[in-house]
């Protein structure tokens, strides 16, 4: 089943253009948004769920027409907000069952057999009498997951799910999202390049309300090989290179000495070596050309 | 640093907006309150009148300090959370590392805070200033302006009151950090204040509940209690001892919570929690890196209708279950149990100090005080909570992307709340059976319980949850919700002042009547109707909320509106317009009912007409009339279709010297048809006021008689009433339903002031009492003497009906009952048919027959009943003359109707609602057998009212009701002896003492009275106790006794309260003359009291008791104004300055009492009485000395209060040993 999207807008009261005619086609397997804070990830996501609406445009999914018909997405729908709290004081299990009675199992006994399933896969089980509202932040993560599966959607969206976690946390949460990936549509933003590396098979990079980039992650790095360039600079030539050269980015060297890393079609300069392209440059790329 | 705390606390108050609308809120409500009280909406409504000024001092501080209740609300969100909002947006983390003290935080925060406050109760003091000076006011009702009084009301009463509550809140809300911990408080204050007064209402002596409630208003009240009029009205508000020292203990008592919080308030501290602490858990992570396969179970979705309905009842027990846990909604239930109970308490001790049975509609009335209020703040409340429930706790996201439709969250939401009402009335039941268990009464009624708690009182409950949710699903914070329903609730009430009168525009009108043992709920049809009508608008009210529910992210009103728009189906518009037409139809039905099918008279158009009908038609007042002589009436009860006809024949004469040659009429919607046997025009037919002149083509001669036939018939019932007056069981109709003779002036404006603006004479309430031409009349009735009585009654074939007279026949046709009554001798024209299944307990007894008809199970105190009969008639024939008939009949109609008895001739009507269900120990001297004295009373009318019966003149009632209040207490003296005289006694002088202080016109003398209660019932009986106690009971009834002998069944011109009183004054000995100046012609009081008391025993074993006392009088002039001067301009004066006492010269008799230990009977204690004298008085004060044998532990001065004293309880004084 394909989303698509068309000619999205959306402006805020505060004249913020969230959405700025966005055109979409995401299939299954993993899509990663990409973008900085406040780039439209989130409004994009929220629209697509059904949580907001937008002033134009048109978002489809198989054939669902979303705006229209609101109820038949969320029935094929998990949605993962990028902030979310529970009723205090109740437990997972509970919480589950009641999220399972909001989606629609009508049977105790199925019920009961797929939120086992969803706190095994989570690695909730064990505390699934636990209060949620107590859980540490990867468990409420967890649950989140744990919440969204239990209609076995087929569409999944996920809004930053990573932000805050720790490594050991993280990288269990994306392998249970790349488990659900399989088969199907997972949309997944995140303003860290190196989720997307590491799980997604399309992405597209979002900022100030428009698509800069749609494509793969080996697409995105092959279209700059022979373009970035890089070299150590001491920290006081920083602001002439900048002035000189288009920097994409800087890292600082334990002796206080930068990494820098330059785009440019050709080698800008002969003490530059070309270095391997990387998804960050192709994101910071695309960022410094929508700033022009 | 202090100064820099309050400053900046303060300014940022300034500079909010909230600070405004609070201060518009209360301005606005207060000088809406006070334009009310001043008349401003006259043009409106009905005209204003009293004739206590708005403005007075001790007006001014009441309606202050009733309005600070509800700024008391705002204080936990401005007092209370000024700390708390600092942990709320996190500052206390940055600011708890300024370098200033935990004092100047404090006490800089609260004293900005209580600044704040005041300022907003300023903005109350400044609009009733304001409406006092503007010039819509009717200057009537504004007395002289008292800045002063804002002054004395704000210092003593408004902010030390504010300070205590402002401290505790302060304290609660800053070591909780709960604001709404705050707002329940308030509400727990509030209801247990009612409560305190409530409760206190029944203690002899308030001093201590004066001195320890906390607002200071038992502190006022204890001294203003008895404030006449003219006290009310110009007197500032007392600066007394008890006042102060109630001021002095709350405001340290607020300082020790200050001090309180001040040593547990720390910076670093997490917030107070009464909930255990769990054991500590160390928490390890082995999660790392697994893989795993996502293999979901198979499971079935539905998203079909039903299971929808499925899901929503589901989901109502998950909201149920998040009200049930919240500690707001525990401590409303758990407030609610110990109100019900505690009220329970105190529960029918009103009546003399008996107790009443608590029986399921009294336990329920009690319920009901409470549960509303209880139950419409959880309903407001919680609306609010449940639609924000998933938002408050960021959920919204994750519940709002599911299939789920809104309505099903709708609806849960409701039934949720529907189902916490019905634990409120689940608990509140359990609290009245617990009353009930408590009183030792296990006759548990469930079924009226069922009906009354979980059908009536639950349809109501339904509209308003259905309203509340409407409300708080426009608001995003549901504390903006619940205070504008709130405010909903409370600007209704002013409805009626704006001439909103109708029905049909007050949100969720219509009530049940009330339960009747014997006539169950009554009628419901009207109920229903209005329920019905109700529940379509909410249901209305409904869509637009499932049209605006929000779900998702909403920018604003205009997405929102954008949303409801396409929201806009089929689905939703079609039950919507049912629901529409359903509340529109009903109304229009119900508006048609009101207003087209007769018309509707709004109170100020009937005002108007009472006008127009006096200017029309007083002019006819003086005609003569023809007077009624023989009654015949064919009377047909219809009890089952609650309908009456009537067929009437009289026979009239007249009376007078001169020829009649118009009739007039004055008649109801019932009058079917009038016919006069003489030839006679229809000269003028008014239909408005139902007042029509016939002109007799012959006039009617001096003499001569005239038979006259009408027809009455009620007005068919409707869909919407029943306008008979007939009920299923217990029917009680009296000769007010047939047509009567001239112009009566009952329709008449009575108060002066409304008169005067519409430019009509003063009028007094009864004429003089030697006015000739209106003791022409008995003040019963303008239209007969005496009358000649027959009647036949029909009535269903399961009842009985009764009526004034002796039964002649009884016989049964076409499945109806048919009584045939005729009274062997003449009876004033006054008479009442009664109906009912009853049981009947007769009793011969000398010739007399004594007939009970009650309803089944009412059998408690019947022996009683028949037993007071029977010594009533004993006492009074002997007393007073013979018992003009042969048999006296008690009959018990519904409380319904009333809770009161009456006496026909020989047929006494006594409601339910009393003295059936009294619970009477006989042996307990502090309780009055009220159902025995109430039969007595009644009985008593048979000779003062039915032999005697005073001329439609002032004073008429000293002659019925005064001298039955008498002849009951003989009779009740007789069988109980003295003890429980004094408890009649005490409540009789209670009871006038607070009477006269509601007076709305003028206090008259006893002799002079017009039908004012609190004067011919309460001090009636103390006045002529004390007499027959003064001058010889045996002697005081020879006097009666000659006086009935004198005047009984008198014709026209009817005797007046001179004359009577000259009987009295003749069997009065000169030295006791005074008592009938002071008694009977003018008002007068003591003022007596003990002052010292000391005793010692002496050598023979007796002791000698020393006792100083003042003894003081004042007459009460105009206006009450205190006269001590007599006549000659005599006075008298004891000490100076604060102890200053004045009195008129004495030549008295007073009453000095010795009392020893008090004797036991069973539980009770009886009181001693050593030594009882009278003492001639001639001064203030005075001493004397009285040697008894036995042990002295109190003195009194008058100790029974047989005089009229304004204060009674320092007539007694304990002996210190």
């Amino acid at each position: 089943m394909k989303l698509q999207i068309k000619g999205l807008s959306k402006t805020y009261k505060n004249g913020v253009k969230a959405l700025d005619n966005v055109d979409l086609e995401i299939g299954t397997g993993m899509f990663g948004l990409l973008g900085p804070n406040g780039a439209g990830k989130s409004s994009l996501m929220r629209t697509i769920s059904t949580l907001q609406s937008p002033d134009s445009g048109s978002i489809t999914f198989g054939d669902i027409d979303v705006l229209k018909d609101q109820m038949s997405l969320r029935k094929v729908l998990g949605y993962l907000p990028q902030e979310f709290g529970v009723y205090p004081n109740m437990s997972a299990e509970k919480l589950l069952n009641y999220f399972a009675q909001l989606k629609g199992i009508a049977s105790k006994e199925d019920r009961k057999k797929i939120i086992k399933e969803v706190l095994e896969v989570t690695n909730l089980w064990d505390v699934r009498n636990k209060s949620v509202s107590g859980y540490s932040g990867g468990m409420k993560q967890r649950f989140g997951i744990a919440q969204l599966l239990l209609n076995n959607p087929k569409l999944i969206i996920v809004d930053e799910p990573t932000a805050g976690l720790d490594p050991a946390e993280r990288h269990r949460f994306l392998n249970v999202l790349r488990e659900i990936g399989n088969n199907h549509t997972v949309i997944f933003s995140t303003h860290i390049v190196d989720d997307v590396r590491e799980l997604c098979h399309e992405l597209a990079i979002l900022n100030g309300g428009n698509i800069l980039y749609r494509g793969t992650p080996k697409e995105a790095e092959e279209s700059l090989v022979g373009k970035i360039w890089m070299r150590i600079i001491e920290r006081d030539e920083f602001d002439e290179f900048a002035r000189n050269y288009n920097i994409l980015s800087s890292n600082y060297n334990q002796d206080n000495t930068l990494n820098i890393r330059v785009y440019s079609d050709e080698k800008p300069h002969e003490t530059f070596v070309e270095a391997k392209p990387q998804l960050e440059d192709v994101y910071f790329v695309a960022l410094k050309k929508d700033r022009v | 640093m202090l100064n820099n705390i309050f400053l900046f606390e303060t300014k940022r108050w300034f500079t909010s907006w909230t600070f405004y609308i609070y201060c518009t809120l209360f301005f606005s409500l207060a000088f809406l309150t006070m334009a009310i009280a001043l008349g401003y909406f006259d043009v409106l409504g009905t005209t204003t009148s009293s004739n206590t000024y708005a403005n007075s001092p001790m007006a001014i501080n009441g309606i202050l300090n009733d309005l600070s209740w509800l700024v008391y609300f705002i204080v936990p969100t401005v007092i209370g959370a000024t700390v708390y909002r600092d942990f709320k947006y996190n500052v206390h983390t940055i600011l708890y590392s300024y370098p200033f003290t935990k004092f100047d935080y404090l006490v800089g925060k609260f004293l900005s805070g209580f600044f704040i406050t005041i300022l907003i109760t300023i903005s109350m003091g400044f609009a009733f200033f304001l409406a006092t000076i503007l010039p819509f006011a009717n200057p009537d009702l504004i007395g002289p302006i008292h800045i002063g009084a804002y002054f004395q009301s704000y210092f003593l009463f408004v902010i030390p009151n504010i300070f205590f509550i402002g401290t505790i809140l302060f304290a609660l809300v800053t070591l909780s950090r709960n604001v709404s911990a705050g707002v329940i408080l308030v509400f727990i204050l509030f209801v247990s204040q009612i409560l305190i007064s409530s409760l206190t209402n029944n203690i002899d002596d308030k001093y201590w509940a004066a001195l320890f409630e906390p607002y200071g208003s038992e502190a006022l009240s204890y001294i203003t209690k008895y404030w006449t009029i003219d006290e009310q009205n110009t007197n500032s508000i007392p600066f007394s001892d008890i006042v102060v020292y109630n001021r002095l203990i709350w405001i340290g008592f607020s300082l020790l919570v200050f001090i309180g919080l001040y040593f547990s308030f720390s910076f670093s501290q997490s917030p107070i929690s009464f909930s255990r602490k769990k054991k500590g858990e160390r928490l390890t992570k082995n999660n790392f890196g697994s893989i795993m396969k996502l293999n979901l179970p198979k499971v079935n979705f539905d998203y079909s209708f039903i299971q929808n309905l499925k899901s929503t009842w589901n989901l109502s027990r998950f909201e149920l279950s998040s009200i049930l846990k919240n500690w707001i909604f525990i401590t409303i239930l758990i407030i609610l149990m110990l109100f019900v109970v505690g009220s329970g308490y105190t529960l029918g001790q009103e009546i003399y100090g008996s107790k009443t049975f608590p029986v399921t509609w009294k336990v329920l009335d009690t319920l009901d005080l409470f549960l509303s209020f209880f139950v419409f703040i959880s309903i407001a409340l919680f609306s609010g909570i449940l639609l924000q429930n998933s938002t408050t706790s960021r959920m919204n996201l994750l519940v709002d992307s599911t299939p789920i439709p809104n309505w099903v969250l709708f609806i849960s939401k409701v039934i949720a709340l529907i189902k916490m009402t019905v634990l409120f009335l689940l608990v509140g039941m359990i609290s009245c059976i617990l009353i009930q268990i408590f009183y030792g009464y296990y006759n548990f009624e469930f079924g009226i319980y069922f009906k009354s708690l979980f059908v009536y009182d639950l349809i109501g409950y339904i509209i308003v949850i259905l309203f509340a949710m409407f409300i708080q699903s426009l608001f995003k914070n549901y504390l903006v919700g619940f205070i504008t329903l709130i405010v909903f609730m409370l600007v209704k009430q002013f409805f009626f002042r704006f001439g909103i009168e109708q029905q049909i525009y007050h949100f969720n009108s219509g009530s049940i009547g009330g339960y009747s043992d014997m006539n169950g709920f009554g009628t419901t049809r009207t109920f229903f109707i209005y329920k019905a009508y109700w529940f379509l608008f909410t249901l209305v009210l409904s869509c637009f909320t499932l049209l605006l529910w929000r779900r998702g992210i909403i920018s604003g009103l205009k997405e929102r509106l954008s949303i409801a728009k396409k929201r806009l189906n089929v689905k939703i518009i079609i039950p919507m317009f049912i629901f529409l037409f359903g509340f529109i139809g009903i109304g229009y039905a119900i508006y048609w009912h009101n207003n087209i099918m007769e018309p509707y008279y709004s109170a100020k158009e009937t005002e108007l007409q009472q006008v127009e009908f006096e200017q029309k038609y007083k002019k006819f007042e003086k005609y003569p009339q023809p007077r009624i002589t023989d009654v015949n009436v064919e009377m047909n009860i219809f009890p089952y279709e609650y309908n009456y006809d009537a067929t009437v024949k009289y026979i009239v004469q007249n009376k007078s010297d001169k020829p009649i040659d118009s009739i007039f009429i004055n008649y109801g919607k019932n009058l079917k048809y009038i016919k006069f046997s003489k030839a006679n025009t229809l000269v003028s037919k008014d239909t408005l006021y139902d007042f029509n002149i016939y002109k007799l083509t012959q006039a009617l001669q001096p003499g001569e008689t005239m038979n006259v036939e009408f027809k009455v018939q009620n007005q068919p019932n409707t869909f919407l009433a029943v306008r008979s007056g007939v009920i299923e069981n217990g029917t009680f109709i009296n000769n007010g339903i047939f047509p009567s003779f001239g112009y009566s002036d009952g329709f008449e404006i009575a108060d002066n002031d409304v008169r005067k603006k519409y430019g009509l004479p003063n009028k007094e309430r009864m004429a003089e009492v030697d006015d000739m031409e209106a003791r022409q009349n008995t003040y019963i009735s303008n239209e007969a003497d005496w009358i000649n009585f027959e009647t036949t009654v029909s009535t269903a074939a399961d009842q009985i009906a009764i009526a004034p007279g002796y039964l002649q026949k009884e016989w049964e046709k076409d499945g109806r009952k048919y009584f045939h009554y005729k009274m062997d001798q003449k009876m004033l024209n006054f008479y009442a048919f009664n109906s009912g299944r009853y049981e009947v307990r007769k009793e011969n007894k000398d010739g007399v027959n004594f007939e009970i008809y009650y309803h089944k199970g009412h059998e408690v105190n019947i022996e009683r009943m028949m037993n007071a009969m029977q010594k009533s008639i004993a006492y009074y024939s002997e007393n007073f003359s013979p018992y003009q008939h042969k048999q006296a009949r008690i009959i018990e109609f519904p409380r319904t109707m009333g809770t009161f008895a009456q006496a026909f001739a020989n047929t006494m009507p006594f409601s339910e609602g009393f003295g059936f269900i009294a619970d009477i120990d006989e042996d307990n001297p502090n309780a009055v057998d009220y159902p025995f004295s109430v039969v007595s009373h009644e009985m008593a009318h048979q000779w003062w009212a039915h032999q005697v019966i005073g001329a439609a003149v002032k004073g008429a009632t000293l002659m019925s009701e005064s001298v039955s209040e008498y002849s009951s207490l003989m009779v009740l003296q007789e069988r109980y002896g003295k003890s429980q005289m004094r408890k009649f006694l005490k409540d009789a002088l209670d009871n006038y003492l607070q009477g006269r202080t509601f007076e709305w016109k003028s206090e008259n003398p006893l002799m002079y009275n017009e039908n004012q209660q609190y004067i011919h019932y309460n001090k009636g009986s103390l006045v002529l106790y004390a007499i027959s106690d003064y001058i010889g009971e045996k002697n005081f009834n020879n006097a009666l006794k000659d006086y009935v002998s004198a005047v009984a069944f008198q014709e026209a011109p009817y005797t007046n309260s001179i004359e009577f009183v000259r009987y009295i004054e003749k069997a009065t000995p000169d030295s006791l003359k005074y008592l009938i100046k002071d008694m009977f012609e003018t008002i007068t009081l003591y003022d007596n009291k003990v002052n010292k008391v000391t005793s010692k025993k002496l050598p023979n074993g007796n002791y000698l008791v020393e006792i100083d006392f003042n003894v003081a009088k004042y007459r009460a002039g105009k206006d009450n104004k205190k006269i001590f001067k007599d006549e000659n301009g005599k006075t008298l004066v004891f000490g100076s300055g604060k102890t200053k006492v004045e009195s008129l010269p004495l030549q008295d008799y007073i009453e000095i009492g010795i009392f020893g230990e008090p004797t036991k009977q069973d539980k009770y204690e009886l009181e001693n009485e050593l030594y009882l004298k009278k003492y001639k008085i001639d001064k203030i004060n005075n001493k004397v000395q009285i040697e008894v044998k036995e042990k002295p532990m109190e003195v009194g001065v008058d100790p029974y209060n047989k005089l009229i004293d304004t204060d009674s309880f320092d007539n007694r004084k304990k002996i210190k040993n």
